[in-house]
């Protein structure tokens, strides 16, 4: 067995009620998909039954890790759950989260496991030396993600152990659904935290005395020493340095803000936050193993009305958008408790937040009146109001079981003129920033093949201006084999500013793993093999162009005000689907794999699944 | 206490809990990476913020050295340097239990897993990021300190004036 591997899987039948170890597949296979979402997406396309939908007992949610995994490499902690996306419906889901919870996992002895079928009462898993359990979890049901993790530490006697947990979100199977680890974490879109709900599986606990076999310590340490630094220079979002991120997305106009309609105020939004970070709110850092940044920090809010309140929120600004900045939240402390509210319901804001803002939208223009939303007045701003609703929503109560279809069918639901203001790509929340303006962004979202999210290393995200179109197909199409292909390793992807190139990445592998002769061809064919598994599996379960077409009305519209005012999509939508189809080695009117692609990357046998 | 005069000292103010000077500690000494087989080990208490990292400090009176009944453990008068000497360690564990800091650890095999300074150029320095380990002349150890509190008498006094 290589390097860097447990050189095991653990096999859950929660069905059957029963566990078992299975061996790693042998190196040849290894080399070909890595790990992470590389082993994951292989394995989702082999074991699902046709026919099965996303919340079948049959479908196999699967958490799987990489070789770096665990190791000195910068953020080595990334943990991928794969799935059939049960928020789309109809392509794969990858969700990748860090923490302490993929090293854990591999600590005791298991690079993933594999949960198939549906208990007929709630568990959780405990992971631990090479040994698994499955545990009555009849006290955590109903308990919040945060509670969860506690009361499962305490049952299972190890405060070290690392747990993942879905919320009240996932129990009640929210395509929004997420899933939770470390406080600070969520394994976000796909839906997975749904299908952990609907195989009644609340939490995994994971941890062990093991260690993970490195091939080449020497030169590993050698990578690895020069890569950390130039990483952690690079990211400038140490504890303090985070919070001022959210005003650069204000002031460069990525800030989503009101369901997108005010990007101007993005602005006050995120420098009131900086500011406040400054004064009463205090940022603490909690790092993801092997982290020398330290994006993820506790919010504790040291004055004001929310005095004592301590939230536990991730890097970037998506969930704290998507919560709060979405339905006019601006008070710093607001956006701190209801950004930890979703947390702690499990699930992500970045499109459940997208349901709700619809909801408000709809309320102000007067589509929807206070008889529809069970008596709730949704102004602007008002944060009280939006918790309620999110409550409703995750209870699939009154109205909230209309924002719980997700923001595309919410809309067709209230109808009128609602799908004109909705915010989504394919029906589903997307990584939430105001990406408007920004083509290569744009596209790279809505091409991704894991339903709507970063596939590719589209340059032009944080652009400070407008870009132009010339060139992002082709820039999404190529960046797409690099990021996926990382995405396999176990790395952070924040960690590959500074100097990880594939070249950083494949030393990285190659001593861990003690692999000889990597090449970089070798390494980009890893990630193009994940991009063609996913377009296969995504047409054979009905993926159309029309469905990478369906970016919703509000997306392709231009912005009224802000950086990006006047620039619409609209006009070169098809034409970049249908480019990065032909410089993916896809037919351009359809985006079907060339036989002969497949057939370069070894994947000839999946041509038959093609509709 | 010393290594040529160089000292590692820790600062858990400035910890993190990122737990990277473990996994390198445990890839360069043992070619695995763990957080249990490591020569430092880093006590996180997440809901305090607090985290601590410990490692032999190379004391001058070495508790180790003291309890060890086949002088495994010796102070090196040369370098500063509590060795281990593993062709007369018996592995009867009372090193570890001696040790004020519960620095010392135990290898499945039996070796002990005691910190050496990695001869002169500690790995875990070079991953700590946050700066919480450094290694540096006895004068350095205290020196940042020395500076702070020179300053602080500084304004108190150019405030008088």
């Amino acid at each position: 067995m290589a390097g860097g591997y447990s050189g095991k899987l653990l096999r859950v039948d929660l069905t059957a009620g029963t566990v078992r170890d299975e061996p790693l597949p042998g190196d040849d296979v290894l080399r070909k998909y890595v790990g992470c979402v590389g082993l994951g997406v292989k394995t989702l396309c082999e074991e699902l039954p046709p026919g099965a939908k996303p919340l079948d007992p049959s479908n196999p949610l699967i958490f799987m890790t990489g070789p770096l995994t665990g190791t000195p490499v910068p953020g080595a902690s990334n943990c991928c759950v794969i799935t059939y996306n049960a928020e789309t419906g109809f392509t794969a889901g990858t969700a990748h989260t860090h923490g302490q919870f993929g090293p854990q996992l591999k600590y005791a002895g298991y690079d993933g496991i594999v949960v198939t079928g549906a208990s007929p009462r709630p568990v959780f898993l405990w992971v631990h030396d090479g040994k698994a359990e499955i545990r009555d979890a009849g006290k955590v049901w109903g308990k919040d993600t945060h509670e969860t993790e506690d009361l499962v530490k305490a049952e299972v006697g190890e405060p070290r152990a690392s747990v993942a947990a879905i919320g009240p979100a996932g129990e009640n199977l929210l395509g929004g659904a997420s899933i939770e680890n470390d406080k600070h974490h969520l394994a976000a879109a796909g839906g997975v935290g749904a299908v952990m709900g609907s195989k009644k599986l609340k939490a995994v606990a994971a941890f062990g005395h093991g260690a993970i076999p490195v091939a080449r310590p020497k030169d590993l340490i050698e990578v690895t020493a020069a890569w950390r630094p130039a990483s952690a220079a690079a990211r400038q979002n140490t504890p303090a340095l985070i919070t001022k991120r959210w005003a650069f997305f204000g002031d460069i106009g990525v800030l989503a803000t009101k369901n997108l309609l005010a990007p101007a105020q993005g602005k006050d939004i995120g420098h009131k936050y900086a500011d406040a970070c400054l004064t009463y709110i205090k940022p603490v850092g909690k790092p993801c193993l092997s982290c020398p940044v330290a994006c993820s920090y506790k919010a504790k809010v040291t004055s004001g009305p929310r005095q004592g309140l301590v939230g536990t929120l991730g890097g970037g600004g998506e969930s704290m958008e998507g919560a709060a900045a979405m339905v006019g939240v601006s008070d710093p402390a607001d956006v701190v408790w209801i950004t930890d509210l979703y947390d702690r319901l499990g699930m992500n804001a970045s499109s459940v937040g997208c349901a709700i803002s619809l909801a408000f939208e709809c309320y102000e223009r007067g589509l929807l009146t206070r008889e529809d939303t069970d008596g709730l007045e949704l102004r602007w701003g008002n944060v009280e109001v939006a918790a309620a609703l999110v409550k409703k929503v995750v209870a699939r109560e009154g109205f909230g079981k209309v924002l719980a279809e997700g923001p595309k069918k919410a809309a067709e639901l209230i109808g009128g003129e609602a799908p004109k203001y909705a915010v989504h790509m394919k029906g589903a929340g997307f990584n939430l920033h105001d990406w408007r303006g920004r083509y290569a962004k744009m596209l790279d979202q809505t091409v991704s093949g894991a339903g709507p999210r970063h596939e590719s290393m589209a340059p032009d995200g944080f652009s400070p201006t407008p870009t132009k179109i010339e060139g992002a197909a082709e820039t999404i199409a190529k960046t797409q084999r690099s990021k996926l292909f990382k995405d396999c390793v176990g790395s952070c992807m924040f960690m590959w500013t500074g100097g990880a190139s594939v070249a950083t990445e494949m030393r990285a592998l190659a001593a861990v793993t003690g692999w000889e002769g990597l090449t970089e061809d070798e390494m980009l064919a890893v990630g193009s093999r994940v991009a063609n598994m996913e377009r296969v599996f995504n047409m054979a379960h009905g993926l159309t162009i029309a469905d990478d077409l369906d970016m919703s009305p509000r997306m392709q519209e231009a912005p009224a005000e802000g950086p990006a005012k006047g620039h619409s999509m609209a006009p070169y939508l098809k034409g970049a689907v249908m480019d990065y189809y032909r410089f993916m080695g896809w037919e351009p009117e359809t985006g079907r794999p060339l036989p002969q692609t497949l057939a370069r990357l070894g994947l000839e046998h999946m041509a038959t699944q093609l509709p | 206490m010393a290594n040529n005069g160089r000292a590692l000292v820790l600062d858990p103010l400035k910890c993190t809990g990122c737990h990277s000077c473990e996994v390198a500690c445990s890839t360069a000494r043992e070619g695995a990476s763990s957080l249990v087989r490591s020569r430092i080990r880093v006590l996180a208490f997440e809901a305090d913020d607090f985290n601590c990292p410990i490692v032999c400090q190379q004391c001058q009176t070495p508790y180790c050295a003291l309890v060890c009944p086949t002088r495994a453990l010796v102070k090196n008068a040369d370098t500063g340097i509590v060795d281990w000497v593993q062709s007369k360690c018996v592995g009867c564990k009372m090193c570890l239990v001696a040790c004020p800091f519960g620095a010392l650890n135990m290898a499945d095999g039996g070796n002990v897993l005691k910190c050496d300074l990695c001869q002169g150029d500690p790995v875990c320095v070079r991953f700590c990021q946050p700066g919480a380990l450094s290694y540096g002349t006895l004068d350095e150890v205290g020196g940042g300190q020395r500076v702070k509190f020179a300053q602080t008498m500084k304004q108190a006094q150019l405030k008088e004036v």
